[in-house]
């Protein structure tokens, strides 16, 4: 990990991962390939061809729909708002789209933004939240001098996260924009810290958010759960915590640094918790931190008792895995393989930077010859990957677009956990994967394209 | 001015990309930024719409800063060529998001330079900033038919008539593939084929579009595709106000088809016998609970045009419910002007209404809450609903909104006695 120490607190945006971490987002070689690859100053590739991905409005969106009592804006175009849909099931989110058309993209929707802040500040949110779109961004809209204006007229705290959409190929930049927006605006530096946790969680699902929960109240460690399935008031709180964990660091690692470097919250620094090395160290860290040494300890040995029977099985023995998920999390699947007695035959992930690569180098040796691949969705070369190392199974985030590639897959998606000690029993007793009943072969893709590597239209960026 | 709380079915760009999407062999090659192609791709998984090779296999420029600042038409350029390479397709349509509408990229100049190296590539401008889904199914539908010299075109497979089906929206319509289905089997039923461009047929009934010998509009948005037809190849067109529901409407709908294509008069004769049968035989032995339950109630109901006409028309005779509040959601210049007025209002005009069920979409859940009434989803976005084959149109359909409209009056009424059960103690 980078032990950069600036924290972006003070300034108005934040630059893309691109340009503040060296964010890379195609790759397409072996794991020690990856590994030198990204070793110095990580090179910046260019797709000739691609493939839809998400962007950091989705990102962004993704969480903010799961925040309690919040109004967003999505200023722009209305279907910049469609991802929003999905977020509805949480419950009470507030979606406005400011609906642009042509004419708003000549003379701009500035007035039009402050009345739907108007409309939307109407049902009393603990905040509004305004999202950028590219179409804002190109028409130049100043947003800052809306929400200026307009804040002098309602109490409601009015945030903007700057989401042009097109300034980086990292979609999860756009959960460090809103991590940035909410730090900004949100939380007060007071100095004094409480005997809590904060939990930091972006794009986990409740199943995983609950299996690490149930280690922190097994410890009687009080936590705060931070910025997915939120409130205002746990962001507000944020910065008084006595320590933060981000549940992966690839997605939160962000918003931990910055409450360390700006408000003084200690950052665990921690593994993606699946496997037992993973939660050992975790479980043990917390314990030291909060004082709880003796319980940790104990509570490791009861669960780990726990679980052998699933590990003693082997159920993965023999069998080789692949992976889509972010580095972090390969880290620890990794070994969670292994445990069960299945190995890594492959890994694909959205991208690679100068804070995660050291998960790159903390592969096993044997990760050294199987296949790498770095990219934001890609379906066309996470096929072309899948059909070359010919795994058992697909564990990961895509199972569908696996699927499509006639390889038996499991997801770590949906309503079972992945996390924690459950993990285990999900792997053990529900993942069986079983190839899609309905493949009807890669037709999609040329079969003379297939064979050859999966990166062939890819040409070196020139600055 | 509009002002839209919750979106309902995504801009113009996205619509267009759901009908290309459900044409088999004619692959979208989208010239915006990554998330576009995801933002409807979310929504239409998390509204029980699916296409085939649909989010994020689609083929995007993914347009970065660089593109924005210099322009994309290279970008653009590169991308086709490896997507003509990579991608199996018969043809290829650039379809174009708002950044490179803005900047002014020249995807047309794009796309011919494709076509002068022998590729079937053409263009349409879909910034989603120009309207809503529903014109992108109008405008894209009209663009492709417009490039039939360059798609080439089809006879018929055999001599019997063959109708264009236009105004059903692939996804935006979350029962297009089911409704399609029915009306292609009613057709067939009187020995008419049917094109209807999104089932097994694609780019093939495309281009025999320009050989039909009519074509059948259901909503106002298959107009311009119809016309377009009628105007370059002569193909004359015959509108409904909706799709048919229940035996009635489709012994309207057939007999008008019939004249139209001057049909003998016993064409339909059969096929109607045995419909009116399957109708009124399913539905004949409900009539205990029909009226046990009080099933006839008020309703308001949000949703297209054509098809609060198909509906409300179906319901009100068959059912007794009489459409207390209508609320159109495919407005042609801006769809979703009634959410000015907010959840509080809209509600409140339907509790005034006298509304005791909505039919509607998920979005009108909270006013169902409000209101404590049941909600009869019927349209995009839907929830913790998978859509694979249902509709609710012809007569299967019909006798499927039969199912789920009275079940639903049938719960409302056992929760009711639940209450009054603890309300004396129980």
């Amino acid at each position: 990990m980078s032990d950069k120490k600036i924290s972006y607190r003070n300034e108005r945006f934040i630059p893309a991962r691109e340009k503040r971490t060296g964010a890379m987002s195609h790759f397409h070689g072996t794991g020690a390939e990856l590994k030198e690859e990204v070793s110095g100053n990580i090179p910046q590739r260019i797709r000739t061809f691609s493939q839809a991905g998400r962007d950091e409005i989705i990102a962004a969106l993704d969480v903010l729909t799961t925040i309690k009592n919040i109004a967003i804006v999505v200023h722009g175009v209305n279907g910049c708002a469609m991802a929003a849909i999905s977020g509805r099931k949480w419950g009470d989110a507030q979606i406005y789209s400011t609906d642009f058309s042509e004419k708003e993209t000549i003379l701009g929707g500035g007035e039009r933004l402050s009345q739907v802040i108007l409309r939307a500040a109407g049902n009393n949110p603990d905040a509004v939240f305004i999202v950028g779109t590219p179409v804002t961004a190109i028409s130049n809209d100043d947003v800052l001098s809306v929400i200026r204006e307009l804040s002098e007229e309602i109490s409601i705290k009015l945030i903007f996260l700057k989401t042009d959409g097109f300034q980086t190929k990292t979609a999860m930049n756009g959960y460090d924009v809103l991590s940035h927006a909410l730090l900004r605006n949100l939380t007060e530096k007071s100095g004094k810290h409480e005997n809590f946790l904060n939990v930091i969680s972006f794009s986990e699902g409740l199943a995983d958010l609950r299996a690490v929960l149930d280690i922190l109240d097994a410890l009687n460690i009080r936590y705060n759960i931070l910025p997915r399935f939120s409130s205002i008031n746990n962001i507000k709180n944020a910065g008084t915590a006595a320590a933060s964990i981000a549940l992966n660091p690839d997605e939160g690692g962000f918003l931990a640094r910055e409450l360390e470097d700006a408000y003084g919250v200690k950052y665990l620094k921690t593994n993606v918790p699946v496997g037992t090395a993973a939660l050992r160290e975790l479980i043990t860290l917390l314990g030291r931190t909060f004082k709880k040494e003796e319980a940790a300890s104990d509570y490791i040995t009861g669960r780990e008792e726990e679980i052998s029977a699933f590990i003693s099985k082997q159920p993965l023995c023999g069998k080789r895995v692949f992976v889509q998920m972010e580095l972090a999390a390969v880290n620890s699947a990794e070994k969670l393989i292994g445990e069960l007695g299945g190995e890594l035959c492959g890994f694909a992930v959205p991208y690679v930077d100068e804070e995660n690569r050291r998960y790159a180098a903390e592969l096993s040796e044997d990760a050294g010859n199987i296949t790498a691949i770095v990219g934001n969705g890609q379906p066309f070369e996470l096929v072309n990957a899948l059909l070359k190392s010919a795994p058992d199974f697909y564990l990961g985030e895509n199972a569908g677009l696996a699927a499509y590639a006639g390889i038996p897959s499991f997801s770590v998606r949906g309503n079972l956990s992945f996390y924690g000690y459950n993990g285990f029993k999900t792997i053990a007793k529900k993942a069986k994967p079983s190839r899609f009943p309905f493949f009807e072969g890669t037709g999609y893709y040329k079969r003379d394209w297939l064979k050859k590597r999966g990166n062939w239209y890819v040409k070196k960026e020139v600055k | 001015m509009s002002i839209v709380k919750n979106p309902r079915v995504g801009c113009e760009f996205q619509g267009a990309l759901r009908t290309v999407l459900a044409i088999g062999g004619l692959i979208p090659v989208v010239h915006s930024n990554s998330g576009c192609v995801i933002q409807g791709y979310s929504a239409d998984c998390a509204s029980g719409v699916y296409f085939n090779h649909g989010g994020f296999e689609v083929p995007s420029t993914s347009v970065i800063e660089r593109h924005i600042v210099f322009g994309g038409a290279s970008r653009l350029r590169e991308q086709i060529k490896n997507t003509v390479k990579i991608i199996e397709g018969e043809a290829y349509i650039l379809l174009n998001g708002c950044e490179s509408a803005m900047v002014g990229d020249d995807s047309a100049a794009m796309a011919k330079e494709a076509v002068q190296q022998g590729e079937k590539v053409f263009n349409c401008d879909t910034a989603g900033f120009r309207g809503t889904a529903h014109k992108g199914y109008e405008h894209v539908m009209t663009e492709i038919l417009r490039n039939l010299p360059l798609l080439g075109y089809e006879n018929k497979e055999t001599a019997q008539p063959l109708v264009n089906i236009f105004g059903v929206l692939p996804g935006t319509d979350v029962f297009y593939r089911g409704e399609l289905n029915e009306l292609t089997r009613i057709l067939n039923g009187i020995g008419v084929k049917a094109n209807t461009f999104f089932g097994d047929g694609g780019l093939d009934e495309i281009k025999r579009s320009a050989k039909a010998d009519l074509s059948i509009v259901f909503s106002k948005w298959g107009r311009e595709p119809a016309a377009e037809l009628e105007r370059s190849f002569g193909v004359p067109v015959l509108e409904f106000a909706g799709v048919p529901v229940g035996y009635e409407a489709v012994e309207k709908f057939l007999n008008a088809v019939v004249s139209k294509l001057d049909l003998p008069g016993q064409a339909a004769e059969v096929f109607l016998q045995r419909e009116r049968q399957l109708f009124y035989g399913s539905l004949r032995p409900i009539a205990d609970v029909y009226y046990t339950e009080h099933i006839g109630r008020p309703a308001a109901i949000f949703a297209d045009e054509a098809r609060i006409a198909a509906l409300s028309e179906f319901l009100e005779k068959y059912f007794g419910v009489c459409a207390a509040l209508k609320i159109i959601t495919d407005d042609a210049e801006k769809q979703e002007s009634r959410d000015i007025q907010g959840i509080e209002q809209t509600a409140r005009i339907a509790e005034e209404a006298g509304a005791e069920i909505i039919i509607g979409t998920s979005l009108e859940d909270e006013i169902a809450n409000k209101l404590k009434i049941p909600l009869l989803q019927i349209g995009y976005p839907l929830s913790r609903q998978v859509v694979i084959n249902k509709h609710y149109s012809g007569i299967h359909g019909a006798l499927r909104l039969a199912e789920d409209y009275v079940s639903l009056i049938v719960k409302k009424n056992d929760e009711e006695d639940m209450e009054r059960l603890k309300s004396i103690g129980r």
